[in-house]
């Protein structure tokens, strides 16, 4: 394992889930209200995820899918950060 | 007094939860689809995003990325139904990000053609020697490959993909509304 972090992945990870996370609407009303309980599931199953994804795709820094995890946490901070106002056209 | 014929008012109002219960899927999801679509959204998303930034040396890239992280968006919008979706597509979002993924993919063809007469030159790699080393250092991907801008590449096209197959999916659920109206 290299101590060399590659940013590359995990930056635009998080931004591209950051753009995505920001139409997901964390309390919609009659379906799934993203509590903190919620978050911490999620984030748990996402470790686990990259955990078994292994060093994909391919960089040797970290043992487990850094662009996996920071798309995920990009998802959840963008979503907690701007979801509330997404509207859709319907 | 015949028993079969007598209701007290707690067996009334079993009856009544009981029918209650028996539709209670009649329109909306199951508690197991509205627990479980949000979070299976979430984690389609994000591998969606690490195909498309795994494009340059993995099977995939921008258009199967996309189309994953549309994937996502799509089971939300069929299971909890557009209006009800927490995953909210607007006009202004589609067309923002269509328009912004088209622009980033001229405009990276368009700086190899200025620079080097060929579209599309891949100026962060630029194996051929032909541009300045801090040109080619802005376009670099910052990873230990030497892809240049292949991954953003990638990235205009994964953006719009997942728009594009998601506003499908959009005006097809909304078509029957529309003839309604």
């Amino acid at each position: 394992m290299s101590s060399l972090i590659v940013i590359g992945p995990i930056l635009f990870g998080f931004l591209i889930g950051l753009v995505v996370g920001t139409r997901i609407h964390k309390t919609e009303e009659n379906s799934f209200k993203l509590t903190g309980g919620a978050i911490v599931a999620i984030i748990i199953g996402a470790l686990l995820m990259s955990w078994n994804l292994g060093q994909f795709p391919f960089y040797n820094d970290l043992p487990i899918a850094t662009a996996f995890i920071s798309a995920v946490i990009g998802v959840l901070i963008g979503s907690l950060l701007f979801g509330n106002s997404a509207k859709g056209d319907n | 007094m015949n028993e079969d014929n007598f209701e007290s008012p707690i067996d009334n109002q079993i009856q009544a939860d009981l029918e209650s219960k028996a539709n209670w899927n009649s329109k909306d999801g199951t508690p197991i689809i509205k627990i479980m679509v949000y979070p299976i959204s979430v984690i389609m998303i994000a591998m969606g995003i690490m195909t498309i930034l795994g494009g340059h040396i993995t099977p995939g890239g921008g258009f199967q990325g996309g189309a994953m992280i549309a994937a996502g968006i799509i089971l939300s919008v069929v299971s909890y139904g557009l209006d009800k979706s927490p995953i909210k597509m607007s006009h202004g979002f589609i067309s923002t990000l269509e328009s912004f993924g088209a622009f980033m993919y001229v405009i990276l063809g368009l700086v190899g053609l200025a620079l080097t007469g060929s579209f599309l030159y891949n100026v962060g790699a630029d194996i051929y020697g032909l541009v300045p080393n801090t040109i080619q250092m802005i376009f670099h991907f910052p990873d230990i490959t030497n892809a240049g801008i292949i991954p953003y590449l990638n990235i205009a096209v994964g953006l719009k993909v997942l728009v594009g197959l998601s506003a499908v999916v959009i005006a097809f659920s909304q078509f029957k509304k529309l003839g309604d109206e």
